[in-house]
């Protein structure tokens, strides 16, 4: 039963299967995938590492810098490299936190704010001591890497911060990028902002460099392929000076309104009496010759340099969410505001051009307007409309009308336009979109909103689409008569309006706003870059053996990790980037002295951009002296005259060397307390235009009027004051 | 006996000595193999690690060959003799390694510090429990019963525990593989065998996948084992490299000191575990193709001692012998290209290590023992 040589030939046959299996696998590694492998293993060697280039400068009129870069150290950790353990990651948290001098509690929170499969970065800015320490201890800190990177610098603090905007994490615009640029998760992009905007030109083109590594990613040797090409500066037409009055009037003119007693307009018509809140607000300054943007503020601001070091979610929606009066955006361009009574500058152009009214015409006002013919027992329908405050105005001229803003005179124009035969019904709409009203102004800064001028058709669309929200089924006569005063759905942005008026101003130019100086057209990677087969011919660069030091070489030099820090598993080069590149334009560094940093110099005595402008002109507006004079003089009453609306505003103006003409507006918001705005343009030919839009900070004579007065002393070398509120106005203006 | 008295009567004229001495039939292909392999071993260690290696590795050699001196010095036949004595020794060894006179090395508490050297009792146990198990099996005249296949497995299981406990999974392994081959030539019934293969297999998969007895490291290394794309712990990085570094080599190899993967350390180990994939990667298809070839004459060789023993005690220790080397090498070789788990299991005669070394060459020197007292 038990045959021993049975057995052992069992055991021999078993043997003989384990040895020919080696045999064959062996085989099969050498012979079959051999040549593959071969190519794994001469990659492994090599790391293609993007350096980024250095970000374009922001600067302002005069050429002084808004917006630098610095280089700075940063900490990331790597989480495949990290210990799995709570326990442990909390030692090593503690530990590093001490090397640091930051709390545990913030590097852990840093790290585990995010998932990624990437370093998460734990600490910017940090200390030389400490990236060496780091570096000669790596064994007792697995997956901890210091690096340079490049950090936004305000010179100037928050001077202009919506102009600027800031640089973020890309995040989701990795979909979308901008300029179809190739972005990696991790790189950072304008988020808001000029930084936005010109995006394009002030990323500059990455680099690749190549590094011949060992297994601990210590450095044998480093060519360039491509050397990483700075991003361009922006030369912006921000005038620093004007800014700061922009910033600072704004600030005093809110706190002025602030507290002082104004009325809320509900849907229920009652007027309750309330403290004003006047909790934000934006003035523009344009050059109204060429369409440059001199300054724009809004308020609430921030602050670019929280951004640097990346801010949790939570703390986010309290600082910059909305019941903080959502600070990050940039009122100037993304607020919509009924203009009130600054539209009447065009409803009164549009009287004049279509022939409705003469210079010199006039309408009764008696402090009330009923329109004809209207059956008030019809729900919803309002047949009375009054002046603010009832105020009789006897009769009025488009002069006197501008004055004292009469409203009655344009309810009488809105009523005659969609009402009389003969008259274009449409017609304060073909205007107003003339102006460029019913668009966006194509300034070259994200997230503008487009002006809304409402007319039939949308109504009709709007209601169609969802009847909810858009109740109203026709366009009717009270509509027109909203319309004519620049309220209902009558909408515009601080920029926009001040767009407009600067074309009446300037006598018809139309420009598109530029908010900086001529740039020359974004990097195409057209030199540099030659892809050619997908994988490297050579199973081993020959310079690798022969430059290489010897493999017992001790940690890095510090310092010697540029940006991009070579790194198994982090940073192993996707398929495309390995897409092979010509090796012509290689330039061979040997040695392990490896400063990335030093091709892409960091930017500070570089020269200027010029201040070349070429002004885009959108359309010329025909503005015959019969209809622009008249409105001219109404503009120029409402803030010299007594009687204007603005004129206690500007009492002691000097005039004389320094006209100005323009429209204060009080604009109702349901639910809510006025906004007060003023629209304005003084100097020679009109030059400067000012928009000043304040919510809830009640008339537009009180409270905006003063703000734009003190940035008029600026610009007329008048002593600048400060802004109060304007207590006994002469006149009150809807 | 007719063929002794054939042999001895050629070589006895020209020796003098018996001719069934036991010194006249010592297997001189084994010898030859074994140095070739060690040999092999330190060129390798030399261009995968520092020279510090060399000269430790050459010093256990010397200790090796001495070990392995001695252990044919004495016949097996005293061994056998003292199995009970020998295997209550390794007890209380592998006891005294997990009790604070033990130290840990790599995660396991498996080491006692001597001077600057550490031995690892584990690695001795393997050769020491070959030999009670052979004692006790040829005590049963290959009559193996339900009872007494029970006793060999207890035998083995208290020793392989204390190994498992450590924690030091490749080494327990390596405990299984010997008793199985010696069940089956001590006599244990092929039902008995089968039945045991197939509950060990069931139980190793219970452990890892639902009891988690697995440390976190050694689930990782399977989990790598079983989809080596998804880095897990490392693991599959290193399984990965080792493949890279072992196909790159090709049919002639890069040459010595030429291994990119071995030189700028892309493979972990490379002077220990990994040893087999340094040499692949320089010396090609043909220096593994030798190595493999080695081993395989080496076993045969150690098969022909099993099958020409005097007695069940000698084809028993030559059979455990084998098993050992037989897992040692698969294992090894197989964990380099993919084929098996890794697990932290030497090459035997090839890689660095002090109690590995002796050891191979103490079991060597027993199979040498056995087939030279074939006769006598």
């Amino acid at each position: 039963m038990f045959d021993l040589r049975h057995r052992l030939g069992v055991l021999a046959i078993l043997g003989a299967c384990l040895f020919a299996g080696l045999f064959v696998r062996l085989g099969y590694l050498q012979l079959v995938e051999g040549k593959k492998l071969e190519v794994e293993a001469s990659q492994n060697l090599l790391r293609k590492v993007i350096v980024p280039a250095t970000r374009g400068r922001i600067l302002d009129r005069n050429g002084e810098v808004l917006v630098d870069n610095r280089l700075v150290s940063v900490v990331t950790i790597d989480r495949q490299l990290f210990p799995r353990r709570i326990a442990a990651r909390a030692e090593l948290f503690d530990r590093l936190g001490s090397v640091l001098t930051v709390a545990p509690a913030d590097i852990a929170r840093r790290f585990n704010s995010t998932n990624t499969v990437l370093a998460v970065e734990v600490a910017r800015d940090v200390k030389e001591s400490a990236v060496v320490y780091l570096g000669e201890h790596a064994d007792e800190f697995p997956g901890v890497q210091a690096k340079l990177d490049f950090q936004r610098v305000y010179p100037k603090g928050k001077l202009a911060s919506h102009v600027l905007g800031y640089v973020g994490d890309v995040g989701d615009d990795l979909k979308d990028p901008p300029c179809n640029a190739r972005y990696r998760t991790g790189d950072k992009l304008g988020k808001s902002g000029v930084e936005r905007g010109f995006e394009c030109v002030l990323r500059g083109m990455p680099g690749i460099t190549e590094f011949t590594v060992d297994r601990r990613d210590r450095v044998l040797e480093t060519r360039v392929l491509a050397p990483p090409i700075a991003g361009v500066d922006i030369r912006l037409t921000i005038d620093p000076k004007v800014q700061a009055w922009a910033e600072s009037s704004l600030q005093q003119g809110l706190a002025a309104s602030h507290g002082q007693v104004g009325y809320v307009f509900t849907k229920e018509k009652k007027l309750g009496f309330q403290p004003l809140k006047a909790p934000a607000g934006s003035v523009v300054v344009e050059d109204s010759s060429d369409g440059s943007i001199l300054a724009m503020a809004s308020y609430p601001d921030y602050d670019p340099r929280d951004f640097i070091r990346g801010i949790s979610t939570k703390e986010f929606e309290a600082r910059y969410g909305e019941l903080a009066e959502s600070p990050l955006t940039n009122r100037a361009i993304s607020g919509r505001y009924p203009p009130g009574s600054t539209f009447k500058l065009f409803t009164a152009v549009s009287a004049l051009t279509s022939g409705l009214i003469q210079d010199f015409s006039t309408i009764d006002d008696p402090g009330q307007f009923v329109i004809p013919d209207c059956d008030s027992s019809k729900v919803g329908l309002k047949c009375l409309w009054r002046n603010s405050g009832e105020t009789p105005h006897g009769a009025v001229d488009v002069r006197k009308s501008l004055i004292v803003s009469s409203d009655v005179f344009y309810y009488t124009l809105g009523y005659r336009f969609w009402n009389e035969a003969g008259a274009p019904r449409e017609g304060i709409q073909d205007v107003a979109r003339e102006f460029g009203l019913n668009e966006d102004t194509a300034v070259q800064l994200p997230y503008e909103k487009s002006g809304n001028i409402p007319d039939r058709a949308q109504r009709l669309s709007r209601h169609a689409t969802n009847s909810i929200v858009w109740p109203a089924t026709d366009w009717r006569t009270g509509d027109n008569l909203n319309l004519a005063i620049g309220q209902g759905e009558t909408l515009t942005t601080p920029l926009g309006i001040a767009n407009a008026y600067g074309a009446f101003g300037n006598g018809g130019s139309l420009f598109v706003p530029k908010i900086a100086f001529d740039t020359p057209p974004p990097l195409k990677p057209t030199v540099t870059l030659v892809p050619t087969s997908t994988s490297r011919p050579t199973s081993r660069p020959s310079t690798t053996t022969t430059t290489a030091p010897p493999v017992t070489a001790g940690p890095p030099a510090p310092g010697s990790d540029g940006p991009g820090t070579a790194r198994v598993g982090a940073a192993v080069p996707t398929a495309t980037e390995q897409a092979g590149i010509t090796s012509t334009t290689v330039q061979v560094l040997t040695g392990t002295d490896v400063v990335p940093a030093t091709s892409t110099t960091v930017a500070s005595q570089r020269p200027i951009p010029p201040a070349q402008y070429s002004p885009i002109l959108r359309r010329r507006i025909a503005l015959p002296d019969n209809v622009r004079l008249p409105v001219l003089d109404g503009l120029t009453g409402a803030v010299q005259s007594s009687t204007g609306t603005a004129s206690d505003a500007f009492a002691g103006f000097p005039f004389d060397r320094f006209p100005i003409a323009g429209k204060t507006g009080t604009a109702q918001v349901v639910n809510k307390q006025d906004n007060a705005l003023f629209v304005g343009f003084g100097g020679q030919n009109g030059r400067y235009v000012i928009a000043v839009v304040m919510e809830q900070a009640g008339f537009g004579g009180q409270a905006a009027a003063p703000v734009a007065r003190r940035i008029f002393n600026g610009l007329a070398g008048e002593p600048l004051g400060t802004v109060t509120y304007v207590k006994a106005p002469t006149a009150q203006d809807r | 006996m007719a063929i002794t008295e054939q042999l001895g009567s050629r070589r006895a004229r020209t020796a003098g000595v018996r001719p069934d001495s036991p010194l006249l039939h010592v297997d001189w292909v084994v010898i030859a193999t074994t140095a070739f392999l060690s040999g092999i071993g330190l060129l390798m260690i030399r261009s995968a690690g520092a020279s510090s290696f060399v000269q430790k590795q050459v010093l256990f050699m010397v200790l090796g060959v001495g070990v392995m001196f001695a252990v044919m010095s004495v016949d097996y036949r005293v061994f056998v003799d003292s199995a009970v004595l020998i295997y209550a020794a390794t007890v209380v060894a592998l006891l005294a390694v997990l009790s604070p006179l033990g130290t840990v090395h790599k995660g396991a508490q498996g080491w006692f510090d001597v001077g600057s050297f550490q031995l690892q009792p584990a690695e001795f146990a393997k050769i020491t429990i070959i030999v009670s198990l052979a004692g006790y099996g040829a005590a049963q005249r290959s009559q193996l019963d339900l009872r007494r296949f029970f006793v060999v497995l207890i035998l083995t299981a208290v020793p392989t525990f204390l190994i498992f406990i450590q924690p030091d999974l490749g080494s327990a392994l390596v405990f299984l593989a010997i008793v199985l081959a010696m069940l089956w030539l001590g006599g244990a019934r092929a039902g008995h065998v089968a039945t045991l293969i197939v509950l060990g297999a069931v139980s190793v998969f219970l452990a890892v996948r639902v009891f988690h007895v697995l440390a976190d490291y050694q689930t990782n290394r399977l989990l790598a084992f079983i989809n080596p794309n998804g880095d897990i712990g490392g693991s599959a990085f290193n399984l990965n490299q080792s493949k890279i570094a072992i196909g790159s080599g090709g049919l002639f190899g890069k040459g010595l000191l030429h291994g990119t993967q071995t030189r700028y350390g892309f493979v972990p180990e490379q002077h220990s575990d990994f040893i087999f994939t340094a040499l692949c990667e320089q010396l090609g298809l043909l220096g593994g193709g030798a190595v493999l070839l080695a081993f395989g004459v080496l076993c045969a060789r150690i098969w022909r001692a099993a099958a020409s023993a005097r007695d069940t005690a000698g084809t028993l220790i030559c059979v455990g012998v084998l098993a050992m080397f037989l897992f040692h090498i698969f294992q090894n070789i197989g964990m380099t290209m993919g084929m098996m788990p890794i697990t932290g299991i030497p090459l035997p005669l090839l890689s660095y290590g002090g109690s590995s070394t002796i050891v191979s060459f103490a079991a060597i020197g027993l199979v040498l023992n056995v087939e030279m007292h074939r006769f006598r």
